[in-house]
């Protein structure tokens, strides 16, 4: 980085690695034309492909949340379809899991939290109106558009919701910037910084279209029905003493009659062809969904001095968002179905530390509603949460509210919703979660319970070659090798030697019991990969 | 084919923030007498013609007499306690309609009712799975109730370009529940979502679909039940709006339009001459739609210069507050032009919404006014609950209905209160709003042998309720529903007392004077002690309001007002007197003399069994063992029929047993004119 006379300018220097990339997968779609480019710039040969089944089990996580039943799988693997992998994308996308997962994750980042028990209903009402949205493929610049610019009562428009968690006009101005536009303001109200863009005026400026957000009493206890106040909208910057008129990020004042509502406005901007920011902040953020890396990393704070490892993929990928007319489902599956995506996880001699350039898929942990949900489905047990239907997954669970219930979401790191930023969510890995899939009382009633898993199988009269396998297309949507099948049977053996009648039924048990603990333990289990 | 009218039934539904019922008391927590309370009922509709068995969930609801679709009095037969057996008359038109029970103790609140030419299917509550989705027919009506915290699932087939329409037309049909529903495709895809009501898609292929309802929150219970029209008809098509120039608009025309979508605004130019009146009444909110107008009148100059003239968001506060909180966000505004002169009228709803809206300019406040009638509740102690209230004149009393009339301005004459179309036995004492107020009390008085009853009374066009009880309002929003007009039942339990004014004219005082009310009370046999009487329809703060103390034991008493205190401006005032009474009263009664009157006839079948085995065993004929072992029998079958008289003289005679309860009662309505103070 340069500066020079409060001016700051950036570049970029990579050293390549220069392997021979002389073979590379055959492109699907433009992201691949970009990536392999800059592969081969570097000197990165990507990994191979990833085989069938794990890449059914990647899609299905990471487009609904949940594993694919063995069902799914067997005929995924089975068909001889040579466009299965796009078939299965449009199949999950049309699911009513996608809605719910992809709910989840706006639900917390739009702060739908249930701090008093008077929420609650508001947080279900806003939940839904997220989840049809999604399931509708409400157009994103819409979306953005009915929560920025929400007006009325909770129960006639829930995305009025958003403003019953960010209340300060400061806040909604900063929650929006990080949110749709990719931009951290927060720094900008006390001071310019030295290395950044944006000044105090831009600060106040922007802030200015929140000036008009008014709020009355509403038809919900303790709840507000927001409204527009007829008025000019301005903001007082603190430290010049002056009011600035609604100005958007790198563009002019507007000039609003007094009855025009800023907030759309705001949403005209956001929504331009050629806003710089909006389109490319939701395709960073769907990338790093799929990729769990962003091409600007953190995937909100798009500046200068933090660019993107890939700008002409970024850049692509927004232009051709806006050219779909916003449609995430679409953006969806351009990702998804770029052989990029479908590289596998396993490293080549060159690119086992590439954490940058999507030579290979990057693992990552199964978030803590994903792991939740699919240690039931491993345990085959049904989730009851409170005030939830029988079943309900945990990703589609409507509030934070459920964290302080639920241990494992909590020691897991589902957000509490508190935030505009996905950082919330806490991926790390830590001892206590070792502990608890290890030791975990509730994880130990789950495996030993009648009806369970370990108890239907002990009951199956199949033979144990196929129960183990079966076990293992449901954890990990492959076939177990020869030594897992004889470790497993090793073990089957060691527990029932020797017993009879109900003794050996409860050694049998006890043996599914540890093969179920051991699987959920391991990585592969606990990964997307 | 459906139609659905709901303006007769309901306009709008309001749930009403803690804070603006926060200071009052339910009368029916604080007041214990009797009063039929309707809290649930199943099933929320039929066809007409059809007999229908209704079970009736509440309070009080003895000795059913009758029941009330509107103004249409329906008489019941009673099979078993809480169910109501009813032929539904055959011209009862598809419509929404207010359901109230009529019994001893009069008539309840309303609840929703709907008669539908479709037959109802019930969804049998096992279909929580999709895979146990029970078939449904298209063009009919499905019912049922969350028992559990589960969905209910429905399959129905429909075939390519079918438009289908699954409607929860009467919101809530006075429960609990917030329904969502999704229609998916064999394949599990989604297709459609509820909204405000109302799920409609067409189909794109011939196939199976399956519809999905659940409660927002699973809440189960009897609470939460529904009832969906699945049809195949469309929704009707909303109206939308264009921008377009200013139009012109005159002094007694009404526009129907819509709001413009993102909170733009419509304009209108008004022109005027002097000395003309008018007021600008917008209506959007009050017919149901969930709008904020907001109006901003400016004095449009001839160069077409525009000065501010006035910007009107809500309607004006109602005071004195009246018990339930009408709710109105529509703005109206009321002028009397000195000059000639042109307005220009910018309006828009803040709320952004494409609802419609009508813009009235009206030359004088609407004829007949439009009033909204509440059940007044007991001032006093602060309560958490909302409960459901209806109006039952006592035998021998007096009862009163609060009457708000909205969209009240300078230009707003008095109101005198009048209602027809009452029960037998009851007259209207009327009642009185002062001019530019918006509240006022009318009453009605029952004579002492007035038959249990009720009507839906005329005059008065709508009333408001509160949808389902609720226990505490720090937690829970009450629901409060505009309905169409009230009624009133005639209860046959006694009043305490029968209060009234010795003077009935208007009685007249300087607006610095005081003013003595002299009354007389007739006491009911029991009823002995103090009264202590609040006078409502003045001052907003109910709590400071002037009290009336009658001794206990006495006939008469009186009350002052002091204008200076009260510092009220000249003009005529409607008051009325209410307070609690506490009085020991009997309930069931008639069953009691009934089952007494059993009793004794057990006792004479049983005497008469004795005798005739008395004669049995004198008997020397050889048809001796029969006739003892007959007279046997028949003893044997007295005294458990005696037995069985006997119980239930006890059981019905604790339930009998005289316990105090709390009554309400008023005085007849008082008018008082306060006059100018004279110059010296």
């Amino acid at each position: 980085m340069v500066r020079y006379q409060g001016k700051v300018s950036t570049f970029r220097a990579t050293v390549p690695l220069g392997a021979p990339v002389d073979k590379l997968p055959a492109v699907s779609n433009f992201v691949d034309d970009l990536v392999f480019a800059k592969l081969k710039t570097i000197g990165m040969p990507p990994s191979d492909i990833a085989d069938d089944g794990t890449y059914v089990r990647r899609l299905t996580l990471d487009l609904t949340g949940r594993l694919p039943t063995a069902a799914e799988m067997k005929d995924f693997m089975a068909s001889k379809d040579a466009n299965k992998r796009a078939a299965l994308s449009d199949r999950l996308l049309d699911s009513p899991e996608y809605a719910e997962y992809f709910a989840n994750k706006w639900s917390a980042l739009l702060r739908n939290q249930r701090t008093q028990p008077t929420f609650a209903r508001g947080s279900y009402l806003f939940y839904s109106w997220i989840r049809d949205s999604i399931a509708d493929n409400k157009p994103y610049d819409q979306f953005v558009r009915e929560v920025v610019a929400a007006a009325g009562d909770l129960e006639q428009n829930p995305p009025v919701a958003w403003y019953r968690q960010v209340k300060e006009q400061k806040q909604q101005m900063e929650d929006v910037a990080q949110l749709f536009l990719g931009t951290r303001m927060q720094c900008a109200q006390c001071h310019h910084h030295p290395f950044e863009k944006w000044s105090q005026q831009d600060y106040y400026g922007f802030a200015a279209f929140f000036s008009n957000v008014s709020r009355k009493p509403s038809t919900f206890i303790g709840e507000e029905t927001i409204f527009h106040k007829r008025g000019i909208a301005q903001t007082q910057n603190i430290r010049t003493k002056e009011n600035v008129m609604p100005t958007s990020l790198g563009g002019s004042a507007l000039k609003l009659k007094p009855e025009q509502d800023p907030r759309h406005a705001l949403a005209e901007w956001m929504s331009a062809k050629d806003n710089p920011f909006f389109a490319h902040t939701l395709v960073n953020r769907y990338w790093k969904h799929f990729f769990n890396r962003g091409l600007v990393e953190p995937e909100d704070d798009m500046r200068e001095t933090n660019p993107p490892v890939n700008p002409e993929l970024l850049s692509a990928l927004a232009a051709d968002f806006v050219k779909s007319g916003y449609d995430m489902k679409k953006l969806i599956r351009t990702i998804v179905t770029s052989t990029t995506y479908q590289l596998s996880a396993v490293p080549n001699t060159h690119n086992a530390k590439d954490r940058q350039n999507f030579s290979r898929y990057y693992p990552k942990r199964l978030n803590a509603e994903v792991l939740y949900d699919a240690v039931n489905t491993l345990l085959d047990v049904e989730s009851n949460f409170a005030g939830q239907a029988p079943g309900t997954r945990a990703v589609a669970l409507p509030d934070n509210s459920y964290n302080q219930s639920t241990y494992f979401l909590s020691v897991f790191g589902r957000p509490d919703s508190s935030s505009a930023c996905e950082c919330e969510r806490t991926q790390e890995a830590s001892l206590a979660q070792s502990l608890h899939l290890l030791n975990a009382a509730d994880i130990q009633t789950q495996l030993s319970r009648g009806n369970g898993r370990a108890d239907m199988l002990t009951k199956d009269v199949r033979p144990d070659d196929d129960k183990i396998t079966d076990l293992y297309h449901i954890a990990l949507s492959r076939e177990p090798n020869a030594d897992e099948v004889k470790f497993a049977h090793a073990h089957l053996n060691k527990k029932t030697a020797g017993k009879t009648g109900d003794e050996a039924f409860k050694g049998k048990k006890e043996a599914y019991e540890d093969i179920l603990w051991a699987l959920l333990n391991t990585k592969e289990f606990l990964f997307n990969h | 084919m459906n139609t659905r009218s709901m303006s007769r039934c309901h306009s709008a539904f309001h749930i009403v923030p803690f804070i603006l019922v926060a200071f009052a008391a339910s009368a029916f927590s604080q007041a214990t007498f009797p009063t039929p309370a309707l809290t649930g009922i199943a099933p929320l509709g039929s066809k007409a013609s059809a007999t229908v068995e209704l079970t009736l969930r509440g309070t009080d609801l003895d000795a059913p007499i009758a029941i009330l679709l509107n103004e249409r009095s329906i008489p019941v037969k009673s099979p078993k306690p809480n169910v109501v057996s009813l032929a539904l008359p055959a011209d009862l038109k598809p419509a929404l309609y207010d359901l109230r029970f009529v019994g001893r103790y009069g008539v309840s609140n309303p609840r929703v009712f709907e008669i539908s030419t479709l037959d109802t299917v019930e969804s049998p509550g096992t279909n929580t799975k999709a895979d146990k989705a029970h078939k449904v027919t298209l063009n009919s009506v499905i019912q049922g109730v969350f028992k559990s915290a589960a969905p209910h699932w429905l399959t129905f087939d429909a075939k390519n370009g079918q438009t289908i329409t699954a409607a929860f037309n009467g919101r809530r049909f006075d429960t609990r529940t917030e329904l969502l529903a999704a229609v998916s495709a064999p394949t599990g895809r989604e297709l459609a979502r509820m909204r405000d009501g109302v799920l409609s898609f067409t189909a794109k292929a011939d196939a199976t679909y399956r519809l999905r309802l659940n409660e927002l929150m699973f809440r189960p219970g009897e609470d939460y039940s529904y009832r969906v029209t699945l049809s195949t008809t469309p929704p009707p098509a909303r109206l939308a709006s264009k921008a377009g120039p200013v139009r012109p608009v005159q002094i007694g025309q009404t526009i129907q339009d819509a709001f413009l979508p993102l909170g733009a605004s419509h304009s209108f130019d008004l022109a005027f001459k002097t000395g003309e009146k008018f007021i600008i009444e917008v209506h959007s909110h009050q017919l149901g739609h969930p709008t904020d107008p907001h109006l901003v009148i400016e004095n449009l100059k001839a160069d077409g210069t525009l000065t501010a003239q006035g910007e009107v968001a809500d309607a004006p506060a109602i005071t004195p507050a009246p018990s339930l909180a009408v709710l109105n966000r529509d703005p109206s505004y009321a002028y009397e032009a000195k000059a000639d002169g042109s307005f220009r009228l910018t309006l828009n709803d803040a709320f952004g919404t494409t609802h419609p809206f009508e813009l009235r300019i009206l030359k004088e406040a609407p004829k007949p006014p439009r009033l909204i009638a509440i059940n007044p509740i007991l001032p006093g102690a602060k309560t958490k609950t909302a409960e459901s209230g209806s109006s039952n004149v006592p035998r021998n009393g007096i009862a009163a209905l609060e009457v708000v009339a909205p969209n009240r301005n300078a230009l707003s004459e008095a109101i005198e209160l009048k209602a027809e179309n009452l029960p037998a036995g009851v007259t209207c004492l009327g009642g009185f709003i002062g001019k530019g107020q918006s509240l006022g009390y009318i009453a009605f008085q029952a004579a002492a042998d007035a038959p249990a009853g009720a009507s839906m009374l005329s005059g008065i066009s709508k009333s408001q309720f509160v949808s389902y009880n609720v226990t505490d309002m720090t937690k829970e929003s009450p629901l409060y529903r505009t309905s169409g007009a009230p009624a009133i039942g005639v209860s046959t339990q006694t009043a305490p007392a029968f209060i009234q004014t010795e003077k009935t004219d208007i009685l007249e005082v300087a607006a610095d004077a005081k003013l003595d009310i002299a009354l007389k009370v007739t006491r009911h046999a029991e009823f002995t002690d103090a009264l202590k009487l609040k006078v409502l329809g003045l001052i907003a703060d109910i709590t400071k309001a002037p009290e009336a103390d009658i001794a206990a034991k006495a006939v008469a008493g009186k009350f002052t007002l002091d204008m200076k205190t009260l510092k009220l401006a000249p003009g005529d005032y409607g008051i009325i007197l209410q307070g609690p009474a506490k009085m020991k009263m009997r309930r069931g009664v008639e069953e009691l003399s009934s089952a007494e009157a059993d009793a004794k006839k057990a006792i004479e079948a049983q005497a008469v069994a004795k005798k005739q085995l008395d004669a049995a065993n004198a008997d020397a004929t050889p048809k001796k063992a029969e006739l003892v072992k007959a007279a046997t029998a028949a003893v044997k079958a007295a005294e458990t029929a005696k037995a069985t008289a006997d119980k239930l003289v006890k059981d019905l005679a604790a339930k009998a047993a005289p316990k105090e309860a709390t009554f309400i009662v008023y005085s007849n309505p008082i008018r008082i004119r306060v006059k100018e103070v004279a110059k010296k």
